[in-house]
């Protein structure tokens, strides 16, 4: 009953979607590379290959549709088989504009590593813009010699530009299931007034920017004593449990949330860091 | 079940004594559950000068309204009313950002589910705390509402324990930010009663930090 499956890509009201985009993208090992395996576009959703520069496939997704508003159903799946690597970001940060009362974005990402697969997600900034409603969803199977690594950072508004969000909803769910059970479930709800809901002390204390970021590997414990070094006091990591590790970050912009998640990333994940994410 | 679920309506039909003082004594904060060695990571609020006396009513608010309070509630009351225990648990402990707050809520579960089945001989397995309280009032028959309600008070007077001891509030300030919280935590309770399982969702962002930063803290007195 846990289980979130994403829903299908027609609109549950009837209304006239405004974008839709699906996204599949699979990789294998092939001796000492990994190769792409199976690729399928559709509508406005893109695929990029840089060159590469280390072991794993490199992928850059695109929103050709230049943001996303209410009506909108994107999903994206990434996969790589036993033995194979791949990291994907994203060509741009993704804006969440303003939706039409009653409809909301919808983003769904699965993403599977095989054994001895390792899986990096690592796109740009989510913009929330005012009147946004943006509904995503995220799971992803791994086995027990996977390694699975998640970034999604989140801007909520950009008061040096004006740019207040006075009113808005979030939701995301990310669910993680290795060899079938869940080890690890995140449920963010953000709605409302988010300007005051973020200056809120339990929340995120004035914050403009934030993080999420989870790393499943087996080898996860030995990663923590240096993260926690490179961390400000608005942010933490956790060994939720063995092979789980868990971060939150916090900052005022989104310049100063990616100054922090550039080091994190670097450390967390095995391949350089995408070229999108330099400063 | 004698309760008319709405906070401030008359009840024709008060609840039994015996099904009342069944709930107040599983709910109790000297039900051996060890809530006392938990703050949720306001320790490390405290000790870092986040969470102050002046604005501990606030944070309460934020854990309660945002945080894992009306998480627990949802999967409080799903336990009460259905028979999914096993997935609910799954799902509480999978949502537990921090290690320390999975001990919390694992650990706490466990003594509770421990005594219940001792002193009501009820088959409840040791689950997350806020799902085997409610694997107990439905095997209790205890109405889900007041219980999701009491156990929430008692959350909430828990952390206030914990900031007497963390922070210069008196005794009567800290009851007063209970008695505060009352009708948020009737709110809470009613709408959890009508909720599912995708309506959980936090933002408490700044409680989890806490948490994650009080496992390194270098002198403490709480368990999280």
């Amino acid at each position: 009953m846990t289980r979130l499956d994403p829903p299908a890509l027609t609109p549950a009201t009837g209304r006239q979607p405004r974008a839709i985009g699906d996204l599949v993208v699979s990789v294998r090992r092939d001796g000492s590379q990994t190769r792409l395996d199976g690729l399928r576009q559709m509508g406005s959703l893109k695929a990029l290959f840089p060159r590469r520069y280390g072991p794993a496939v490199e992928t850059v997704f695109l929103n050709t549709a230049g943001g996303l508003t209410g009506g909108d159903r994107m999903r994206m799946s990434v996969r790589a088989d036993e033995g194979a690597a791949i990291q994907i970001s994203s060509q741009a940060a993704e804006r969440a504009y303003r939706a039409q009362p009653g409809s909301e974005a919808r983003l769904d990402v699965h993403l599977s590593a095989g054994a001895n697969a390792a899986l990096a997600w690592i796109p740009q900034e989510t913009l929330l813009f005012d009147g946004a409603a943006l509904r995503r969803r995220l799971t992803a199977d791994i086995t027990g010699t996977s390694r699975l690594l998640i970034v999604e950072p989140l801007i909520l508004g950009r008061p040096a530009m004006g740019e207040v969000v006075r009113d808005a909803a979030f939701h995301d769910r990310w669910q993680v299931r290795c060899d079938g059970s869940l080890i690890f479930a995140d449920a963010v709800n953000l709605s409302g007034d988010l300007a005051a809901r973020l200056d809120r002390p339990g929340i995120a204390g004035g914050a403009g920017a934030m993080a999420s970021v989870l790393l499943a590997a087996p080898e996860a414990e030995a990663h923590l004593p240096p993260l926690r070094a490179l961390l400000p006091d608005t942010c933490g990591a956790s060994l939720i449990r063995d092979g789980l590790l868990f971060l939150r970050l916090l900052a005022p912009d989104g310049f100063a949330l990616r100054k922090i998640l550039i080091p994190v990333i670097e450390a967390l994940s095995l391949s350089p860091l995408p070229k999108v994410w330099r400063l | 079940m004698g309760w008319v679920g709405r906070w401030g309506t008359a009840t024709p039909t008060p609840m039994l004594t015996e099904t009342l003082l069944t709930l107040t004594q599983i709910l109790a904060s000297t039900y051996p559950v060890g809530a006392f060695a938990y703050s949720h990571g306001l320790e490390r609020l405290a000790t870092d000068g986040t969470i102050t006396p002046d604005r501990l009513g606030d944070w309460l608010t934020d854990v309660l309204d945002h945080g894992a309070g009306r998480a627990d509630a949802i999967l409080l009351a799903l336990a009460a009313t259905t028979d999914a225990a096993t997935d609910l648990n799954d799902y509480a402990l999978a949502l537990a950002p921090t290690r320390e707050r999975r001990q919390e809520t694992l650990h706490q579960g466990a003594a509770f589910a421990a005594t219940t089945r001792a002193v009501w001989g009820i088959d409840v397995a040791d689950m997350a705390y806020p799902v085997a309280v409610g694997r107990a009032a439905r095997l209790l028959d205890l109405p889900s509402e007041p219980v999701t309600a009491v156990w929430l008070q008692g959350v909430a007077a828990n952390l206030i324990q914990c900031a007497l001891r963390l922070m210069p509030l008196g005794q009567t300030a800290g009851q007063r930010i209970l008695h505060d919280l009352t009708p948020l935590i009737g709110r809470i309770a009613a709408e959890a009663q009508h909720a599912a399982l995708d309506d959980i969702g936090s933002a408490a962002f700044v409680t989890d930090i806490g948490s994650m930063r009080h496992e390194t803290q270098y002198s403490r007195i709480f368990r999280s």
